[in-house]
């Protein structure tokens, strides 16, 4: 009687024992987890399907913001969804690829200049706000004393300054550099560990086994051998390609940009949501948003997934 | 103890001066904004000596003053105002110079302008200097402690006007030379004749009396030997002055451990002055009380850690004397900690002083840097006028590769070259001797300068192509030597506390022990976890909440003056709170934590959440239509929809011509008042690299309204078709006004980009230009350089085919609005009043300058209140003026489109150079699609059929509410 009485007991103090100190530690970050990201992407997709201005009690009306985003919605059809396209397609791999290559050349180099190097690499992801305003809009000012009028001026080059963050024609280019250059964020550190951490007795069992050259070795060997990393680099590389969207705005100085050319889908959610006041529309972009991100997460999951 | 003791004598005193009469009747000034009185307390030249001559006020003809604030002067005075003028004439027994002083008081009617004159002398200008004599007004505090805001930390004390006679000596307007002005007299006879000019003056005797030095120590040690004073020390709070002349130098909090009173967890205002006790001239007063006559030294304790290896000095004054040589400039030199200074270091300086109450004056100067600011002054200009006659020969478009023989046409250039180096070389050893550790800004820029003009001169036929080190550019030599002219006329200094002490008792060093300072630190770590009480929201059952959208300065005076007047006169209780960030408020308003009322609300925002029922109607306030009559009619055009009307204007911002008349005089330009006449001068301006800048080049890519809309208004074209529900864009007038709106960048080369107007209209390359408010007070207080070289006039004109000129411009700045759900709307609107009226913005205003200085200029939307504002009249005349212009553009459901696609089309047709009406038609028609599907929403159409009017509101509309009689 008395063992069958303690039974659940028991199997509660087992489980505790076993697994319950692993969720009370888990406890913390997911209660923040929910309240901070889970519950405000559920409210995101319950107020895509309703009329909301913000100020006035939402109204539901069933698909009619999405169908209005694919059938009615100029801007984003014409600006913005192949601004992000080709926004997230250069910045996205091409930063993905140059942190990759960069951290692949720093392995190569001996321990102190490395990590010198590494940090001066990495800076540009921390200080983006501030490297902003302070050296890209001085770098790119539209008066002959920005710093690349007045350099191509004395050049010869030109002879009137050039407005390269008013004029539509420029303005994407340069937001793409602008990113590039401070891509080299989390994923490139994560990176640059992922290489140094392959064990150096692989590359020369490799060499025995007839690898001739450093583009064998990365392609067989490295890559190979830092699959976790490169997703995670891949994920990070992803979620910030998407999520950018200050740039266009801070370059530009007001959204939209002008004429929209460089509005991405944010600028567009920011737009809908506080300029012209329809959170219900912003929030069915935003879905789209999350969906388009999930669904490259998925592709970089094929790609650099280790089975098992 | 100390202090209670201390705050003790300071009362008596200031007891003492309030106890003399107030003027009752018969006054002949009007307003004295109740003045505090004190007894004429300077002591007045030695009429008996036999260099001083006395000129008494009964010889002037003008009839002798009677007022009370004549009488405390014990000879005769007389009233002078604006316009009027005495004159008098003086025998001179032997040739030399001169110096004049007044014996006068300042009782102008207004609180911050001081009466200014100038003098004649046989008919002519006397000397330069002496066309602009400045009289001080001085102030002092109205209360006796700091009055504490509702989280326990001090607050400025509210400053009142101190009517007092005092001897003014004939000084130069800015105070900057060592010595009041010296008259070079001939034996004989000489008239003289003083005009006032500003405000309003009591002037009693005048003194004419040969110039002396001032005696040396030693001198004045034997001229005044009187045994030590012994075992007596006072220490006084710099915080408290007796009175001072300025009203930007203002108690501050310094978190140091070093200072007195200090507070780990409230901010007391314990230091007086600091960055802004920096202007030459200004001085605070302190009065103490000595037991008996006898021998003293004065200690400060003082830092300056704002200029870093620079020295600053002082003039130190008793009773309104310099006493000697040595205390007419006394170095501070820079340091990182408070210590205490003993007027004449190690061997301190001992000072006569009798028994009873002395006045201590300490006078912020740059009068040591005199010489080297007027070398730099006039390199500056001969700079200027060098580089325009290099401008003139090569024009604007240098190329490098192209060859110049610059010294054929100036064939002496080399050695003005070298005369300007040599110029400014006299002058460098005055600034090395002062800042001996050098490594100071100003010693090296002043190098870097002088090594400019050197490296120019060896070779002169290279200088079009090397402009960036002449005139041009931030590491020019023009630019250093602007820079270091502002720098050294800038002399701030921080007191903590003085003490007057005999020599035996000097005050002891105050070292702060490192626990004390560790543990003061753990201390305010913590506290910092707890939250700000400024940024609180929520307010007590019975009070109004407001948020405001302004920075902690405004949000205290605001709190304070509410409290003292408003909540003692309507009982009704008001709570201030910070708003970080505007978007809070639609946050808040869905939330439903809104506050009552709103201040300081961008001029976009009140339409939107009017239009969506989040706003009180203010127009459903019975009296609202006769309140607004002190506003420009066309400000509040954006915050009306259909006839309810959802905010109140607050600030007003301007856009009017800005021009250097030096600039245009050197190049025989007049001021253009038309857009025609500004591109008539265009191709002269930009022959030498000049332009003329509109709003359009500040940076932004997205032109909203306020550039684009008055070239619209100005040609007649109206925003919206008549029932609102489509654009007025297509229409021709409207084409010309974006054509003429393009071609001003793409035909005429107007700046597309200017980083900063105010710095290029200090450098000269943007001579000209239409600007707003903000650059208006940069220049008005941060341009010492190009001060009295500028102006203002009226937007350029439009002018139309018959003959119409229209100068409407955008204008609004901030708002204030009130929220629907406030549970309080008749005390919410009593207070939006009592804060827009006349009478709460000239307080508000005047508070502001006197507590924080000119920077803080208030440029009220209230027209009554503006015109009280201290700045220039021929100014305020433009402004008030360019105001009768103000227009703001309407809104409407989806009008923000039209104001995104005007911008858009602008930009297609200046940088893709798409034709003005494809680039029209097109952003018509997304236009109309826009208000289409937002009057939808708003339930003005339905199924793209009109279901409800909608009313366009028009200047005319709010015009004809202001007249309405109820």
């Amino acid at each position: 009687m008395i063992s069958t009485m303690n039974a659940p007991k028991i199997r509660f103090k087992k489980w505790l024992g076993k697994e319950g100190s692993a969720y009370a530690f888990l406890s913390m970050y997911a209660l923040m987890f929910i309240v901070f990201i889970v519950v405000p992407v559920l409210v995101a997709f319950f107020l895509s399907f309703t009329f909301f201005d913000t100020i006035r009690v939402p109204k539901f009306n069933g698909l009619r913001n999405y169908i209005v985003l694919l059938t009615q919605d100029d801007v984003f059809m014409k600006y913005v969804l192949p601004n992000t396209i080709k926004f997230s397609v250069i910045v996205g791999p091409g930063g993905y690829l140059l942190s990759f290559v960069l951290a692949w050349v720093l392995a190569q180099l001996p321990r102190v200049s490395r990590t010198i190097l590494a940090l001066i690499l990495y800076s540009p992801s921390m200080t983006t706000g501030v490297a902003m305003s302070v050296v890209w809009l001085t770098f790119f000012s539209g008066d002959q004393n920005g710093y690349l009028n007045s350099l191509l001026m004395n050049m010869s080059i030109i002879r009137e300054p050039i407005q390269w963050l008013q004029s539509p024609q420029y303005l994407m280019t340069i937001m793409i550099i602008v990113t590039l250059w401070s891509s080299m964020g989390v994923g490139f550190l994560a990176m640059l560990a992922g290489i140094l951490e392959i064990n150096p007795e692989l590359y020369e069992a490799g060499s025995l086994d007839g690898i001739s050259n450093r583009i064998q070795e990365i392609i067989y060997i490295t890559i190979p051998s830092m699959k976790p990393q490169m997703l995670f680099g891949a994920v990070m590389a992803i979620v910030s390609t998407f999520q950018a969207g200050a740039i266009g705005v801070t370059l530009s100085g007001s959204n939209p940009t002008p004429q929209y050319a460089g509005q991405l889908i944010v600028n567009h959610i920011e737009d809908f949501g506080f300029l012209r006041y329809e959170m219900g529309y912003a929030a069915a972009v935003s879905v789209v948003l999350l969906l388009m991100v999930l669904l490259f997460t998925r592709l970089a999951n094929k790609l650099f997934g280790s089975e098992g | 103890m100390k202090l209670n003791w201390l705050t003790k004598i300071l009362g008596t005193l200031l007891i003492l001066m309030m106890v003399v009469p107030f003027p009752t009747a018969a006054a002949p000034i009007e307003d004295f904004k109740s003045p505090a009185i004190s007894q004429f307390d300077v002591p007045a030249g030695d009429s008996t000596s036999s260099t001083v001559i006395e000129i008494r006020a009964d010889i002037f003809g003008l009839p002798i003053s009677d007022h009370e604030i004549a009488n405390l002067y014990d000879k005769p005075s007389v009233f002078l105002q604006a316009g009027e003028s005495v004159s008098f004439s003086v025998l001179i027994e032997e040739d030399g110079y001169y110096i004049l002083s007044f014996d006068s008081a300042s009782v102008g009617g207004s609180l911050l302008v001081p009466p200014e004159g100038y003098l004649l002398m046989d008919g002519e200008n006397a000397l330069v200097d002496a066309q602009r004599i400045v009289f001080p007004i001085y102030y002092q505090n109205s209360t006796e402690a700091f009055p504490l805001d509702r989280y326990g930390n001090e607050t400025l004390i509210r400053q009142e006007r101190l009517i007092r006679w005092a001897n003014i000596p004939l000084r130069d307007a800015s105070f900057s030379q060592q010595y009041p002005l010296q008259l070079n007299l001939a034996k004989g006879e000489h008239s003289f004749e003083f005009n006032l000019t500003k405000e309003a003056l009591l002037l009693g005797s005048i003194y004419i009396e040969l110039f002396s030095n001032y005696p040396d120590y030693k001198q004045y040690l034997q001229e005044n030997q009187a045994p030590d004073a012994s075992g007596f020390s006072i220490e006084i709070e710099a915080e408290h002055p007796t009175y001072k002349n300025d009203t930007s130098i203002r108690p501050v909090n310094n978190r140091s451990l070093e200072v007195t009173p200090y507070d780990t967890y409230r901010l007391l205002l314990n230091t007086m002055g600091g960055e802004n006790w920096d202007n030459s001239g200004s001085a605070v007063y302190y009065e103490f009380t000595v037991p008996e006559d006898g021998m003293y030294c004065i200690t400060l304790r003082s830092i300056q850690n704002f200029k870093n290896n620079f020295t600053v000095f002082r003039r130190i004054t008793i009773n309104g004397v310099v006493l000697f040589e040595q205390l007419n400039e006394v170095p501070f030199n820079y340091s990182t900690h408070w210590s205490n200074m003993t007027l004449g270091g190690d061997e301190p300086y001992k000072l006569y002083l009798k028994k009873g109450v002395n006045v201590l004056g300490i006078e912020a100067t740059s009068s040591p840097y005199y010489s080297a600011i007027e070398k730099i002054k006039k390199v500056l200009i001969d700079i200027t006028d060098l580089s325009l006659e290099i401008k003139q020969l090569t024009g604007n478009q240098v190329d490098p590769y192209k060859e110049w023989v610059i010294s054929d046409y100036i064939p002496d250039i080399q050695e003005r070259l070298i005369a300007i180096a040599d110029d400014l070389r006299e002058d460098q050893s005055v600034l090395e001797t002062y800042n001996q550790s050098g490594g100071s800004q100003e010693t090296l820029s002043y190098q870097m300068a002088i090594d400019n003009m050197m490296f120019l001169a060896q070779d002169p036929d290279k200088i079009p192509v090397l402009m960036n080190r002449f005139s041009e550019g931030t590491g020019s030599a023009a630019q250093l030597l602007g820079s270091i002219l502002t720098s050294l006329q800038s002399q701030p200094l921080a007191l903590d506390k003085i003490y007057i002490h005999s020599p035996d008792t000097p005050p002891q060093p105050f070292d702060v022990p490192f626990f004390t300072s560790f543990e003061d630190g753990i201390k305010r770590f913590f506290h910092s976890f707890k939250p700000d009480p400024y940024q609180s929201i929520g307010a007590e059952e019975d009070e109004i909440e407001v948020w405001v959208n302004r920075p902690r300065q405004y949000v205290d005076l605001l709190q304070y003056i509410t409290d003292s007047t408003f909540t003692k006169e309507t009982g009704i209780r008001v709570k201030f709170s910070i708003m970080p960030n505007e978007s809070k408020l639609v946050l808040a308003n869905a939330a439903g934590i809104q506050p009552d009322v709103a201040l300081g609300v961008s001029t976009n925002v009140p339409y939107e959440l009017a239009i969506r029922n989040a706003l009180k109607d203010l127009r459903s306030f019975d009296d609202f239509d006769s309140y607004i009559r002190i506003y420009s009619p066309g400000a509040l055009l954006s915050y009306i929809v259909n006839d309810s009307v959802y905010a109140i204007p607050e600030t007003q911002d301007f856009w009017v011509t800005y021009y250097r008349q030096d600039i245009l005089d050197a190049l025989g330009l007049q001021v253009p008042h038309t857009w025609d006449e500004v591109i008539e001068i265009l191709p002269a301006l930009q022959r030498y690299g000049m332009n003329f800048n509109t709003p359009f080049s500040s940076g932004s890519g997205f032109k909203n309204y306020i550039f684009t809309a008055p070239y619209l208004f100005n040609q007649g074209a109206q925003l919206y078709s008549s029932d609102g529900f489509s654009t007025g864009l297509g229409s021709d007038e409207s084409i010309v006004a974006i054509k003429f709106m393009a071609d001003s960048f793409t035909l005429y080369g107007m700046p597309l980009t200017t980083s900063s107007f105010y710095d290029s209209f200090r450098r000269g390359s943007l001579p000209l230009g239409v600007s707003n408010f903000t650059d208006y007070i940069k220049l008005l207080t941060a341009a010492p350089e190009i001060k009295g070289l500028w102006g203002i006039d009226l937007y350029p004109a439009t002018v139309l085919a018959d003959g119409t000129q229209n100068r409407h411009t955008t204008g609004s700045a901030q708002a204030c609005i009130m929220f629907a759900e406030t549970d309080r709307p008749n005390e919410s609107w009593e207070f939006m009043k009592w804060w827009m009226s006349t009478e709460t913005q000239i307080d508000f205003q005047e508070q502001l300058i006197l507590n924080y200085g000119l920077e803080y200029l208030w440029s009220s939307a209230n027209l009554e209140a503006f015109q009280y504002l201290p700045i220039p009249e021929e100014h305020k005349a433009v402004i008030l003026e360019q105001w009768h212009w103000l227009q703001e553009p309407v809104k409407l459901p989806g009008s923000y489109m039209q104001e995104r696609e005007l911008s858009n089309a602008w930009n297609k047709i200046v940088f893709n150079g798409v034709n003005p009406r494809v680039a029209i038609d097109n952003a018509v028609l997304i236009i109309n699609r826009e208000i289409a599907r937002k009057m939808e929403e708003f339930g003005y159409l339905e199924n793209g059929v009109k279901v409800k009017e909608f009313k366009i509101p028009t200047i005319e509309t709010v015009q004809m509410w202001m007249e309405s009689d109820d």
